[in-house]
């Protein structure tokens, strides 16, 4: 920001004249969410990218801190800010741009809810493969810049692999796009991949271009219940065997469990341990095959085990993300798939010892671990937040803080990993530098950035 | 030339026989693949190991001596060719495989490690590499990483990119980084993803680890000849509908089978179809028989003539053995050949080969096309002869107009081989000067004195505009900080 600190008031009367009164507003509430400033924060809603563009150019004029956002319903995330300005929110660019099912891609606005966007495929039996745990209002911009993903990463990978291009607005209000709409594309470098998980410190995000997937044949899902080295022991059979799973997930998700498969048991006390969910998107003759050979590994073990199909597989993921959009805080950590099961045991014993509720759960074969915790003051979270971490880092594994309150974030870091060193570090402080021509005036790196 | 005292110094590196600089074997490293250009090295290095790179690039840089990477040299585009007299850093003593980590599905290789060696090291465990240029008996690991080298499979499996999962990476002036997390997600902005297909200008890699994966259970190969272009395009486009993502879809037209055909790899191809499809599906054994059947249920569908499932392994090698050897097959009808590498919306194949078909004939070539048709990945070959004044040139324009149309159907001129210097001049046409910069900007995060492969990849002029505009912008930052 600039020495002569702006107030709300003409930054808004600024805007209003840019884009129209209708599209901007001041919103007190929002400043405390993002950071610790009293003064309010004006949130644009530009009607078109040319707008947007206005916003931008204004706000590097006159040297006002920009927040890129959508929907704003996965805020507690990144470091907690520095005074922010100005919000430029996506919500009103959320029209499809182009929509070629034959060529199995689609370019919609950034703004564009999920939820809305999985509609409009699933009338033509295809689908955008990302299941992570979101509201409805979620924007597709916002779940790509936040660098979302969910259990099927197993299977489809991440926004990395399904994002081919976008078009952002730069600081300055230069339009820019990366990749393109074709899906195999070496034309320069690949700047598509630096827009994943940016949140927001890149540029405006107002167009993303994905590759789509058909919508799986069948759907025939194997719920199997056990002890957690029962689960490990399956996991390396599978992940050892040609079998397809779309997702392999294991967690201690008590009220999971209890849903799906202790109130079939007819038991309604503690529940058994790990459930391990294994999914299948093959065609039915090939998930028949799956379920038999996983059925036989269960038997092996003596776990339970049951099969679930068509609507009552969606019915499932949608429960087990129901856990993870909770208020609390979500530490994940990535290793090695053998190591897993075992540093969520840790995890686990730890929060129990510090008696903060807390849940775990994995997308095993891709080495993604998370625990939530859903209890204990500020002090408690935190405390056991870098504990976790420091165990999980002793084991050479990297641990990210995706979400948590904004008093949890102003105490522990987002990242570490034993092979992020300073390097890397420079290097990602030079790109996002290499965007910023002219007087940007942007939040300082990964500041929160444009959120779902 | 390299001083004396260069030499010396970097023979003290890498020991005696690491550096060549005699001028009769510096010619085998004129031009990579693309022949059309080539350039004289100051020298060829051969270290043998990180430390070493990274020793030799310290020294190049304290010199200023321009420096590019080389894998096999069997790129496409020039990406590996020293115009500048750079010094080519050989990878090729780098040739070994790490390390394997079966359980958890990951290897570890130096950058001169063959791509299809990896899959014969991992076969016996049932895993395989995915990424399978054509080139994948020769063409290195390190190699594919700078190019972001593609293949038959990666409609259903990805390119190199989505395989590569960290990587130790010397910098332009020397320094060593790691990139990347070898399991789950990037940590902050994705680095290595940006190094991935970089053409060498962004620095070395040195050791990079990827996914394996396992071999799936069954295969079914599926050949289907078709009177009508129109019609395998439509093929391709309803097996998609039907929610099968096939694990290759590869189209030849008539010219390119009549190559082929000509070659060891004879399947005998009518001399009256315009295209031939190749479809394999794979998966579990329960499967893929399923899955064959409404592949060739999607032909017939479509006016198929003829299509069949390969009924062994012999049968399915050759089929494969004739589409993978088709770009050397022309130099059986055609005295020289180019390789084109654009990429069109699917749904635009037909009008878009019409169009190939009218410029042939009005630039008096011949035009082969073979392509990875489920991503449509096109490979013109146009034929010429070098011999004839002019045709060389004819022949480049031919290619030029049809990486523009590859443009203008939404498209991009290049899905695989690179821009290295031969597509340089296509940049302009795809990408504003605002997209260009960007790109210069990003080029100078990491190679800020422009000394690692310069002149590839990105136009000269964006930079040359870039500096000026970077210097305006530092002057007035300066004076609005003073």
């Amino acid at each position: 920001m600039s020495s002569d600190e702006p107030t709300h008031a003409p930054i808004a009367a600024a805007l209003a004249d840019a884009i129209g009164e209708a599209q901007v507003r001041t919103d007190a509430h929002l400043a405390k969410r993002l950071s610790q400033q009293a003064t309010p924060i004006v949130v644009a809603t530009p009607r078109n990218p040319a707008a947007a563009a206005r916003v931008l150019r204004l706000a590097a004029d006159h040297g006002w801190s920009v927040l890129p956002c959508g929907a704003g319903t996965h805020l507690e995330a990144g470091p907690v800010l520095k005074p922010v300005d100005v919000v430029i929110q996506s919500t009103n660019l959320n029209q499809v741009v182009e929509y070629s099912p034959a060529d199995m891609v689609v370019t919609v606005q950034s703004g564009m809810p999920l939820s809305k966007l999985r509609h409009v495929l699933a009338e033509h039996n295809q689908m955008l493969p990302m299941d992570a745990p979101c509201t409805p209002a979620a924007t597709v911009g916002g779940a790509v810049s936040a660098g979302l993903s969910g259990p099927h990463r197993v299977l489809y990978g991440t926004f990395r692999d399904l994002l081919i291009g976008t078009r952002i607005i730069l600081a300055d209000g230069r339009m820019v796009r990366t990749g393109g709409k074709v899906v195999k594309n070496v034309a320069g470098y690949d700047v598509t991949k630096l827009v994943v998980g940016s949140r927001g410190s890149l540029g405006f995000l107002t167009e993303c271009t994905f590759k789509l997937k058909p919508l799986p044949l069948h759907r025939e899902l194997c719920l199997l219940v056990g002890k957690s080295a029962q689960v490990d022991w399956v996991r390396a059979r599978v992940m050892d065997s040609p079998l397809l799973p779309s997702a392999m997930e294991a967690t201690n998700d008590a009220a999971l469990i209890q849903a799906f498969i202790s109130s079939r048991l007819g038991t309604d006390g503690p529940a058994a341990e790990w459930l391990l969910a294994i999914d299948c998107h093959e065609n039915r003759q090939a998930a028949a095959y799956q379920t038999e050979q996983v059925l036989l590994l269960a038997a092996d073990l003596g776990m339970h085990a049951e099969v679930i199909r068509g609507q009552d597989v969606e019915r499932f993921w949608a429960r087990h993300a129901k856990t993870w959009l909770q208020p609390g805080s979500v530490l994940r950590v990535q290793a090695p798939p053998t190591d897993m099961m075992s540093i969520l045991n840790e995890w686990t014993q730890f929060a129990h010892e510090r008696h903060v509720a807390a849940t775990v759960t994995a997308s095993l074969p891709a080495g993604v671990g998370r625990i939530g915790l859903w209890a204990g003051t500020v002090d408690e979270q935190v405390e056991l937040l870098q504990e976790l971490r420091a165990r999980a880092r002793q084991r050479g594994a990297a641990s990210l803080l995706e979400t948590a309150p904004k008093t949890v974030r102003s105490v522990v870091p987002m990242y570490d990993s034993p092979r992020l060193g300073t390097a890397e570090r420079r290097l990602q402080a030079a790109v996002q530098r290499a965007f910023q021509s002219g007087g940007s005036h942007f939040p300082d790196t990964f500041a929160g950035g444009m959120t779902s | 030339m390299l001083s004396s005292s260069l030499i010396r110094e970097l023979t003290e590196i890498v020991g005696p026989g690491g550096v060549i600089h005699d001028s009769k074997q510096l010619a085998a490293y004129e031009c990579d693949a693309y022949v059309a250009q080539t350039g004289r090295p100051a020298a060829v290095v051969l270290p043998a190991d990180t430390d070493q790179v990274a020793q030799v690039v310290r020294c190049l840089a304290q010199a200023g001596v321009p420096f590019l990477p080389r894998g096999a040299g069997t790129g496409l585009s020039g990406g590996a060719t020293p115009m500048h007299h750079e010094v080519v850093i050989s990878l090729a003593r780098m040739d070994k495989l790490l390390h394997v980590d079966f359980a958890n599905q990951r290897a570890t290789v130096q950058p001169g490690f063959v791509n299809l060696e990896l899959t014969r090291q991992v076969a016996q465990q049932g895993f395989y590499y995915a990424p399978d240029p054509s080139s994948q008996s020769v063409c290195t690991i390190g190699g594919n990483v700078g190019e972001n080298a593609g293949g038959s499979h990666c409609l259903k499996y990805g390119v190199t990119t989505n395989h590569v999962v960290a990587a130790k990476v010397v910098l332009p002036d020397g320094e060593l980084v790691e990139l990347g997390d070898p399991y789950g997600d990037p940590l902050g902005l994705d680095v290595l993803g940006l190094l991935v297909g970089s053409e060498g200008t962004l620095g070395i890699a040195t050791e990079i680890t990827v996914r394996i994966l396992k071999r799936p259970q069954a295969v079914k190969t599926v050949m289907a000849w078709f009177e009508r272009v129109e019609d395998a395009s439509d093929t391709v486009s309803g097996i998609i509908a039907d929610g099968i993502i096939p694990a290759a879809c590869e189209m030849m037209d008539q010219l390119a089978m009549q190559a082929v055909d000509k070659s060891m790899y004879h399947v005998g191809y009518p001399p009256d179809i315009e295209a031939v499809l190749l479809i394999e599906v794979d998966g579990l054994a329960a499967g893929v028989d399923d899955l064959a059947e409404r592949v060739v249920e999607v032909c017939r569908r479509h006016r198929v003539r003829t299509v069949r499932v390969a009924k062994d392994e012999a049968e399915r090698s050759l089929w494969w053995s004739s589409r993978k050897m088709a770009f050397p097959a022309i130099g059986r009808i055609s005295p020289d050949y180019m390789v084109q590498d654009g990429v069109i919306p699917r749904t635009r194949l037909t009008e878009v080969l019409k169009t190939i078909a009218r410029y042939s004939q009005e630039a008096g070539l011949r035009v082969a096309n073979v392509f990875h048709a489920g991503d449509g990945n096109l490979h013109p070959l146009i034929c010429y002869d070098a011999r004839i004044p002019g045709q060389t040139e004819q022949a480049a324009e031919l290619g030029r107009r049809i990486l523009e149309l590859c443009v203008d159907v939404g498209g991009s001129i290049t899905g695989e081989h690179g821009v290295g210097v031969e597509k340089i001049r296509e940049m302009e046409y795809l990408f504003t000067d605002t997209e260009l910069h960007l790109q210069a900007r990003l080029r100078e995060a990491f190679n800020p004195r422009d000394l690692c492969n310069p002149g590839k990849l990105i136009p000269r002029p964006a930079r040359c505009v870039e500096v000026k505009q970077a210097a305006a912008a530092l002057a007035s930052h300066t004076s609005h900080t003073v």
